[in-house]
């Protein structure tokens, strides 16, 4: 399951690439940081609206990718990832955003196994299942 | 906890399973004894697909007494259609929003 979207901004890439990896600019348009960590492995948190999201980040290329695994809240995770580009027609920058969703905290275990993916999704896994414990 | 699409479509790809489904949600919590008295299959095996519709987030249990009763679960089911489209309408408004701080970054220099 997957949604994409994207947006042309008449900005250069380095002025979109501060509005997605500055706190402040952060939360005014997409949810306010908690935490922020921006390198692979890195651990974020939002207040998403009334929720807290944790995050990992997967991937940073500057000036071209960000990338990320949040939680809903709710147990079920997704792959966030922002792809920018140069956008011929209007020479702004095309920013192309894709959400897909992975399976719930049980689905953990079918992805790829290695010390540092089991150590970072241990973590976001062992937090949400302490928020559902929490809300249950 | 809400119940994943996955998991879902995984619970109900079974036709007794979803018999089971079906004879639940019809009947109101019953046990699993009740339920096998109206399926061609063992109390054994409405036990298995309880567990695994219950793993789903399709019933749930409760205890009462020495019985354990199985009913649908209150919360709802998202669908994948329903996810896609709150997720899209989460994402065109965070661009807008992107969209109106790229305005008033380009025209304060």
């Amino acid at each position: 399951m997957r949604v994409t979207r994207d947006v042309v901004l008449d900005l250069s890439v380095e002025e979109v690439w501060q509005l997605l990896t500055d706190p402040d600019e952060l939360a005014a348009w997409f949810a306010a940081p908690l935490a922020l960590d921006l390198r692979p492995g890195g651990v974020a948190a939002f207040a998403d609206g009334g929720t807290v999201r944790r995050a990992v980040v997967d991937e940073v290329v500057e000036g071209r990718r960000l990338a990320f695994t949040w939680d809903d809240g709710d147990g079920t995770l997704s792959h966030v990832t922002f792809d920018l580009h140069a956008d011929e027609d209007s020479g702004g920058v095309r920013v192309a955003v894709t959400e897909t969703r992975a399976s719930t905290a049980g689905g953990i275990r079918r992805l790829p196994v290695g010390a540092l993916w089991d150590d970072r999704l241990l973590g976001l896994e062992v937090l949400s299942l302490t928020r559902q414990l929490v809300s249950a | 906890m809400s119940a994943s699409a996955d998991a879902v479509f995984d619970a109900l790809g079974d036709p007794t399973r979803r018999a089971v489904l079906e004879l639940v949600g019809r009947t109101g919590p019953a046990t699993a004894t009740e339920l096998a008295a109206h399926l061609p299959v063992t109390r054994q095996a409405v036990v298995k697909h309880l567990d695994t519709l219950r793993a789903a987030g399709l019933v749930e249990s409760n205890r009462t007494g020495r019985d354990v009763r199985y009913g649908l679960t209150a919360a709802p089911l998202e669908s994948a259609a329903a996810w896609m489209a709150r997720v899209g309408t989460t994402w065109d408004a965070r661009l807008g929003r992107l969209q109106t701080r790229a305005t008033r970054k380009k025209s304060s220099g």
